[in-house]
């Protein structure tokens, strides 16, 4: 099992890489590069709510798998507090939901909402790291303390 | 999941019911993935090679890196859904310790494969569009072996 939770969290990781580079070079990372891809530029057309819909539909998908996923095997992490597990549970719910609804403040109320798009897309891929992180850290300790008992 | 620490799984009828029912969707979605993958990148090596690196000859655009990224994007999402839960169950059948190793083995290198040969590809290396094609072929084979000799056994109450 530990093999496998491993195996999850490193598709995982390859999955937020191709996440990262994506948005990065569709979308932009300065505000105003968000801003003028979700409403439009001299060359490109603004983005249409059904377009948004298209993206967001399949990404709340796979936020609520990620989130289970990642966070479940976190929750096992003994050495971590439960308030600290809860904080970051609330963290990382806030900073999805942002994510994923301020294409639409964009796209409604004007390009003052990049910002907040940026600090969403960023929040949570910075925390989604650090559980990645610390539970490979935690299943490779586990496993090499499970070596250790076995010789 | 369940399934993955309840004993003599045989037993309890609707888990048995539902794991196979899951089994014919994660089936029926790895076969139309293979023909709208056909579909799109054509069923030769030459024809893959075409559709990623563009054909002056036949008037083929190259594919961006954008495409290339949301294709790895969302197909590392649904291998990822279907590898665990598959699986997960896989493991917990009596099948000899080493070949449920070699089997997941398979699969995931072949995802790190593809990933990597995909990439390679666009960047010009073209030799590498049968590691492409082989890895995408071999993850597919081993989740239907993985899914179908787990069913099975589940349903000759092995375990």
């Amino acid at each position: 099992m530990h093999l496998l939770a491993m195996i999850f969290l490193l598709l995982l990781t390859m999955q937020l890489i191709s996440g990262v580079l994506l948005f990065s070079l569709n979308v932009g990372v300065l505000p105003s590069e968000i801003a003028s891809y979700y409403l439009g530029s001299e060359y490109t057309p603004a983005k249409s709510m059904e377009t948004l819909v298209k993206v967001t539909l399949p990404h709340l998908l796979g936020f609520g798998f990620v989130l289970m996923g990642v966070m479940h095997l976190y929750f096992f992490i003994d050495e971590v507090t439960q308030t600290k597990k809860i904080v970051l549970l609330f963290i990382i719910v806030v900073s999805a939901v942002i994510d994923l609804l301020s294409p639409y403040l964009i796209l409604l109320f004007g390009s003052s909402f990049a910002m907040l798009k940026l600090f969403g897309f960023v929040s949570f891929e910075l925390i989604i790291t650090y559980i990645l992180y610390v539970s490979i850290r935690s299943i490779i300790k586990k496993s090499l303390n499970k070596l250790k008992v076995k010789n | 999941m369940k399934f993955s620490i309840s004993k003599k799984l045989h037993e309890n009828r609707a888990m048995k019911l539902l794991l196979s029912v899951y089994t014919i969707f994660i089936l029926t979605f790895i076969t139309v993935n293979i023909f709208m993958k056909v579909e799109y990148f054509g069923s030769t090596l030459e024809s893959v090679k075409s559709t990623i690196l563009g054909n002056e000859e036949e008037f083929i655009d190259p594919m961006s890196l954008e495409d290339i990224l949301t294709i790895v994007h969302t197909d590392l999402f649904s291998q990822l859904f279907i590898l665990v839960t598959i699986a997960s169950l896989y493991m917990r059948t009596p099948i000899l310790q080493s070949v449920k190793m070699g089997v997941l083995g398979v699969a995931t290198v072949a995802i790190f494969v593809e990933v990597f040969s995909f990439f390679t590809l666009y960047y010009g290396i073209d030799s590498l569009v049968f590691y492409l094609v082989s890895s995408f072929l071999l993850f597919n084979i081993s989740m239907v072996i993985m899914s179908v000799h787990s069913i099975a056994l589940l349903w000759m109450r092995r375990y």
